[in-house]
């Protein structure tokens, strides 16, 4: 499963196919302030970066594709995991 | 060949080194974007190909190829006559290695080697080309787009770039990509030569509550680091919704924000003019960080003082001059350094573009705003104008930038006098801008530098058009390819065996019918035999007629080796030669045309040897120094005729004469006899030619004899006729095809013989009292002319008849070469289509019959060869 409902964030890794988009989307809807994490993501569809672009989630982690991280360059960013838990 | 794949592949591979052989002759000559795109194709398509066997070297080989091409195409590289050898032997080694992979499927044990020479040699031009390349490279304007980038990322795309090529594009995958399988950011991120990207929304998401995941609103912008032709390989699939643009890293250098006319900038220009001049980059640097730090960075000089700072150390002077002079103000107004580009390249596509965008700022100027934001607003329509002033009219442009120049009023006023300016002889395109702006894609707001301050970007929007390259023609693409069937030649060869399997059965049909009159004495029966072999008669020859055309093959497929054969011969004879070639849409069987491949080359060579002079020799003949090689056919009555005519210094008759007399090939007496024609044409007697020193004093005759016999048994003729100091056409007739022959079966001493219809001219009735003999030949007279005559029988060596003298000689006048003769024959019987067999076995070596036929009730026919019993 590409991506993972954690207790403080979305977990997207590998990669990510457009099947994944409305599941994500759903998600992203259903959570107040959404938290993404994408250090272990490799590559993402298309869709699952437009999905990410509309709902604009804090981003966590650095993603490795240079066309994720343009797609993903104005979204907030999430502060480290490990901060977070400290806070 | 066990594996199908690499046996499809080997056919295909010629046919592209043919093409790519081909093109390269052509832009040779003249230079030709069409051929080079042919080449190129040709090129990358066997590099794609071959990539799927295990021919390493010959993949490699074909790509450096390619790389030299894409430099030609870019037009970073001249087609000097040497890299055309270079190509040329490269393509030659890899047919070689073609052949080797047809015998043996694989390459031979020295490919490796010899690629790497080959590639090395390749390269070598490759790399003395490059840093030419990076000043030759033709300007192209920029794409609009990189305008609205932000400046540190056209600084990194800059710092990225250093000397190599730079592509910018653009990506706009349709709505409905996803639901074609399309995943553009894959496809994007797996571009060659990424250095910066943007990621941009072609419109803004619909609320989350209606937002469709499933709808790509992306576009994609994206400054490369590599070659226009790898990019829009890369993006082949969606070419129409790419547009792929070399830029050069000046078209990078963009400024933006609004002026600022302070003194401060004057002196800096002069100062850093000062610096440039004495060298001092890093003076100029440190003068433009000193100054940037107390000017307000939001201007268009202190963009420019930015862009100073940063290609300081390392640029060349020209764009740094180019800022300079955008600080300083004394730039003709207005002209931004990135569209220097834009303004060498012509401006009229983009006129349409400009007058739209200034459609849009009038449109905008009409909108009442609040004092706050009409400032900005103004500002930003000021910047607007003043990049779109290259591109407009040049007397439009002077007015509208006499306006920008004439500050001063209020908000209020300075908006009218803009509006006023933009109106003022824009009509006719602003018309057409509103009409069209409604079929307008609507395009990311960002991309046109106006939001600053404009009060609202959907108004801006319906003009802000983006410059796209222009879309790919459609006559391109609804030319259908012609729909084409590879078939092996046996295939063909068989089917034809049959056809003419079926002639002949169909023969023996006529027979029946004549056997069913006779023995039975029903004509009711024989007639209808006869009515339904007509029927089969007709389905026949259609079948005939349609096998036939399959393995017609255009002249063109032997024509089209020569340019390649004439530019190495003359370049290696340091000789000035054009080839025409005339006709080569002929068409002709494919066996015929193979047949006369080697002669061809033979003559060519010939005429390209002896015939024609040195541009020397010709010039001081009075000739213009480029000789000129005529290559012609076209198709006379069932005959195919190629011509090989050179301009340059015929054969002298009395040179052969006298070579000819002295080799004893001819008599004295038959010499005094012979007129000029006769005389040069004795170079096709064997014997004749080869001799060393006879070829040297004709100039020509090198395996003329070769060149006949090779043509005759192919069943054709070829003679010669020739100027002195004019030069020399020799002309080779062919049978359209060599499959069926129409024979007449004529009758001697009671024997039966085929005759070839074609060298049959009449049939006539002749008295023995209308039968002269001169000398030692009997002659008869037709219509004014003296024909010989021979009689078929003594020359068959048929025992003499007992009986008297007929009445009447049945003769057959026959076309030999381009003689005629009568043949005394007994009578004519019946006309019939076969198949002539050759000779072979044991009757290989008999002269005076080119083959045997089988006839429809079963007898072997001897088919005579006439020339030579003559």
């Amino acid at each position: 499963m590409p991506f993972d409902l954690r207790d403080d964030c979305l977990l997207l890794h590998g990669h990510c196919p457009i099947e994944e988009g409305e599941p994500l989307l759903d998600a992203l809807r259903g959570t107040a302030c959404p938290v993404v994490d994408l250090s272990g993501l490799e590559q993402a569809h298309t869709a699952i970066l437009q999905v990410l672009m509309a709902t604009a989630p804090a981003i966590r982690g650095c993603p490795a594709d240079p066309v994720v991280a343009a797609c993903l360059v104005a979204l907030p960013r999430a502060e480290a995991p490990g901060e977070g838990r400290a806070g | 060949m066990k594996n199908a794949l690499l046996a499809q592949f080997i056919p295909e591979a010629r046919e592209l080194l043919e093409i790519a052989g081909s093109g390269m002759l052509q832009l040779e000559k003249s230079n030709d974007a069409d051929a080079l795109n042919d080449i190129f194709r040709a090129v990358h398509t066997l590099k794609g190909t071959s990539g799927l066997f295990d021919v390493a070297p010959l993949t490699t080989l074909v790509h450096a190829a390619e790389d030299l091409l894409v430099e030609v195409r870019a037009g970073a590289l001249t087609l000097e006559p040497e890299i055309v050898d270079g190509l040329l032997d490269s393509l030659d080694l890899v047919g070689h290695w073609i052949d080797a992979l047809e015998s043996r499927e694989q390459l031979p044990p020295d490919a490796d080697g010899m690629m790497k020479g080959r590639v090395a040699a390749l390269r070598r031009w490759l790399d003395g080309s490059t840093p030419k390349g990076a000043a030759v490279t033709e300007p192209q304007p920029a794409p609009a787009w990189i305008a609205g980038w932000p400046e540190e990322d056209l600084r990194a795309a800059y710092r990225a770039a250093a000397d190599g090529p730079l592509t910018a594009w653009s990506y706009e995958p349709d709505e409905a990509c996803f639901f074609r399988g399309d995943d553009p950011a894959h496809l994007v991120s797996g571009a060659p030569g990424l250095v910066r990207l943007r990621v941009v929304l072609r419109q803004p998401f619909a609320p989350l509550e209606t937002f469709d995941p499933f709808l790509c609103l992306l576009r994609f912008e994206v400054i490369s680091a590599a070659a226009t032709e790898v990019v829009a390989d890369h993006l082949r699939y969606v070419a129409d919704q790419a547009s792929v643009a070399a830029i050069r890293s000046e078209d990078l250098i963009g400024l933006a924000g609004p002026q600022d006319a302070s003194e401060i900038f004057g002196d800096f220009a002069a100062q850093a003019r000062r610096h440039l001049a004495a060298d001092d980059r890093n003076g100029l640097a440190a003068a433009a960080e000193a100054l940037l730090r107390i000017v307000g960075p939001d201007s268009r000089q202190a963009c420019a003082l930015r862009w100073i700072a940063f290609l300081a150390p390392s640029a060349a002077p020209d764009p740094l001059l180019r800022l300079i002079g955008e600080i300083g103000g004394d730039c003709p107004a207005g002209t931004a350094v990135n569209q220097e580009g834009s303004e060498i390249a012509p401006a009229a596509p983009l006129r349409h573009v400009a007058e739209q965008i200034l459609a849009a700022q009038a449109a905008v100027l009409g909108v009442a705003a609040d004092d706050g934001v009409a400032e900005g607003r103004i500002a930003a329509v000021r910047t607007v104008i003043d990049r779109c002033l290259p591109h407009v009219a040049p007397a439009r442009a002077s007015r509208l930038s006499q306006t920008l120049a004439s500050r001063g009023g209020d908000d209020a006023a300075e908006t009218r006098r803009l509006r006023e300016a933009l109106a003022a002889d824009a009509e006719p395109v602003a018309l057409t801008a509103q009409d069209r702006a409604p079929s307008v894609p609507a395009t990311a707001p960002s991309e046109a530098r106006l939001p600053a301050g404009a009060p609202d970007g959907g108004s801006v929007d319906a003009g802000s058009t983006e410059i796209k390259a222009p879309e790919p023609k459609p006559t391109e693409e609804s030319r259908g390819p012609v729909r084409m069937l590879r078939v092996e030649q046996g295939k063909v060869d068989a089917l034809m065996n049959f056809v003419a399997e079926l002639t002949v059965a169909k023969n023996g049909l006529a027979y029946l019918a004549e056997r069913v009159e006779q023995v039975s004495g029903s004509r009711q029966l024989g007639r209808e035999i006869k009515e339904q072999y007509a029927v089969i008669d007709r389905i026949a020859q259609g079948l005939q007629v349609g096998v036939m055309a399959i393995r017609m093959m255009p002249v063109s497929q032997v024509f089209q080796r020569f340019p390649r054969l004439v530019r190495d011969i003359t370049r290696k004879l340091g000789k000035d030669v054009t080839l025409v070639i005339q006709g080569e849409d002929t068409e002709a069987d494919k066996n015929v045309l193979e047949s006369l491949a080697d002669p061809l080359i033979h003559m060519v060579r010939n005429s390209l040897d002896h015939g024609i002079e040195t541009p020397e020799a010709r010039r001081a003949a009075g000739k213009p120094a480029q000789g000129t090689l005529r290559l012609s056919a076209r198709q006379e009555n069932d005959n195919v005729i190629i011509e090989v005519a050179d301009d340059g210094g015929g054969i002298d008759p009395q040179a052969v004469r006298e070579k000819a007399l002295r080799s004893g090939l001819i008599t004295a007496e038959q010499a005094a006899q012979m007129s000029p024609e006769e005389l040069v044409n004795l170079v096709f007697a064997a014997g004749f030619s080869t001799r060393e020193q006879v070829s040297d004093l004709s100039g020509r005759g090198v395996g003329m004899d070769v060149v006949r016999s090779a043509v005759r048994k192919a069943g054709g003729d070829v003679w010669l006729s020739s100027r002195v100091g004019a030069g020399t056409c020799v002309t080779v007739q062919l049978p359209l095809t060599m499959a069926v022959t129409r024979i007449v079966t004529i009758a001697v001493r009671g024997q039966q013989f085929g005759v070839v219809m074609d060298s049959v001219v009449e049939t006539v009735k002749v008295r023995p009292s209308q039968i002269h003999r001169i000398k030692q030949r009997e002659t008869f007279i037709l219509r004014d002319a003296v024909i010989p005559l021979v009689r078929l029988a003594d020359s068959l060596g048929l025992p003499v008849a007992g009986d008297a003298v007929p009445e009447e000689e049945a003769v057959m006048v026959v076309r030999v070469g381009r003689e005629r003769v009568g043949i005394v024959v007994d009578g004519f019987r019946e006309r019939m289509e076969v198949i002539v067999r050759p000779l072979d076995g044991l009757l290989a070596g008999l002269s005076g019959f080119s083959g045997t036929a089988l006839l429809g009730d079963g007898r072997v026919l001897l088919v005579l060869n006439l020339p030579d019993l003559i």
